[in-house]
């Protein structure tokens, strides 16, 4: 892939609250939960770690984050002297809702961005590497870019999730417990009161489904519901819900176990893809069918 | 002396080498089975030397390969780079990149940790 014509593709990236667009030959590197590295195949463009929203704002919170940051990239980068640093007036035109400041380094060369909005109070830490034969006005063109498009709450109660290949759109209220990025399988845990959502992915269908049918594979799944729930669904999509009945003494069983006792699990194959994509929902109450079949509708994967 | 570290680069641009020691049979599932040499620990090929034994002594093992990892294996062609493995890897599984390059980088070390393919540095 050549990285000076693939700048013209940019692709969306969100995670755990915060989203931008990137040019689409930055590749995640390392995820944390608050913590993304991109980078091209060879060389490492951008860090960004991120803290959580906050109520109370102060005028003194950012400059506290300021010097939390450079403690941190001191602490991350021995050795190095991190000083204080005017970003490009272009930067700080494509984040007219943040407050920022810079911080720079030299060998390797890197600007650092500490960043903080005026509506949700959330402090993010941008570090961009140009790289050796960039040019500098073009990198600062690219980054502006970048920043513009940056976006650290969700909008309309509904937060992005976007990485990798994968995308859905879940209640704000969710909040990631878990996940696994790994060759061939990725899986996300949501968690909101009493309902748990699990987003899983696996690829490429075409090798995992080859010689049997998307029924043998869910059955090989080790959250199989069994073959006592019901099942509905075609040749690529296959659904189970499984609910304790209705009477009176599985109700109060119900109210007193700790365990999520309704689940429900959809499985597709996108054959456009080439990719299985399945949801999941364990919860204490019967999970909301308009929720459910939202987040189905949502969530996706985008062509390799 | 330790051989100097490769950057990330260069190791992309890597070629894999067959050893051709390796013999290969295609299984009906249309899957590879592979036979090679055991590759020996240095400090053990050390102590069969001075015993003297013959290095036709060496077991072969047999590694079978799935489907994937035949596809990789017919990648290995001498001319292919790691990168160009990557690329048709996850081209013919519509692979998303970052994903296609860990399977195959893992596959490759294993396939050098046993001693079925060397790695030939491409200068320039």
């Amino acid at each position: 892939m050549d990285e000076t014509s693939d700048m013209a593709r940019w692709e969306e990236l969100a995670w755990n609250g915060i989203a931008f667009q990137k040019p689409s030959c930055w590749e995640i590197a390392t995820l944390g939960r608050n913590y993304l590295m991109l980078g091209t195949r060879t060389d490492p463009r951008m860090e960004i770690s991120w803290g959580s929203p906050c109520q109370t704002p102060s005028r003194h919170r950012h400059l506290k984050q300021l010097q939390a940051a450079r403690r941190s990239l001191g602490r991350r980068k021995p050795g190095l002297s991190v000083d204080d640093w005017n970003p490009p007036q272009r930067w700080l035109d494509a984040l007219p809702t943040h407050e920022a400041s810079g911080l720079s380094w030299k060998n390797p060369a890197g600007n650092a961005l500490v960043v903080s909005c005026t509506s949700c109070n959330r402090a993010s830490l941008f570090q961009f590497y140009p790289g050796s034969s960039e040019d500098t006005d073009q990198f600062h063109v690219l980054v502006s870019r970048l920043l513009s498009t940056f976006r650290d709450h969700a909008e309309n109660g509904r937060r992005l999730w976007a990485v990798f290949d994968v995308r859905a759109i879940l209640p704000a209220t969710f909040q990631i417990r878990s996940y696994q990025f790994s060759p061939g399988y990725m899986a996300m845990d949501f968690f909101t009161k009493g309902l748990k959502m699990s987003l899983y992915r696996w690829s490429p269908a075409s090798v995992l489904l080859a010689g049997r049918k998307l029924p043998d594979f869910a059955g090989s799944l080790p959250f199989y519901p069994g073959s006592t729930s019901e099942t509905i669904g075609d040749a690529n999509r296959m659904e189970w819900e499984i609910s304790p009945s209705c009477s009176l003494p599985a109700r109060i069983a119900a109210f007193l176990s700790t365990r999520f006792l309704h689940h429900r699990l959809l499985i597709r194959h996108v054959t456009e893809t080439n990719r299985i994509l399945a949801i999941r929902s364990e919860s204490r109450e019967p999970v909301d069918a308009n929720l459910f079949d939202q987040i189905v509708a949502d969530y996706e994967t985008t062509a390799a | 002396m330790k051989p100097p570290q490769l950057s990330r680069t260069d190791a992309l641009c890597c070629i894999p080498v067959r050893n051709p020691l390796v013999l290969e049979t295609r299984l009906d599932s249309g899957e590879m089975l592979l036979s090679y040499p055991e590759t020996l620990k240095p400090w053990f090929a050390g102590i069969l030397r001075r015993m003297k034994k013959e290095p036709e002594l060496r077991r072969v093992r047999k590694l079978q390969l799935d489907i994937l990892g035949t596809g990789v294996w017919e990648r290995v062609d001498g001319e292919s780079t790691v990168m160009e493995i990557i690329d048709a890897f996850a081209g013919l599984h519509q692979l998303y990149h970052k994903e296609a390059e860990i399977s195959v980088i893992q596959f490759l070390r294993e396939l050098g940790r046993r001693g079925i393919i060397g790695m030939k540095q491409v200068s320039g």
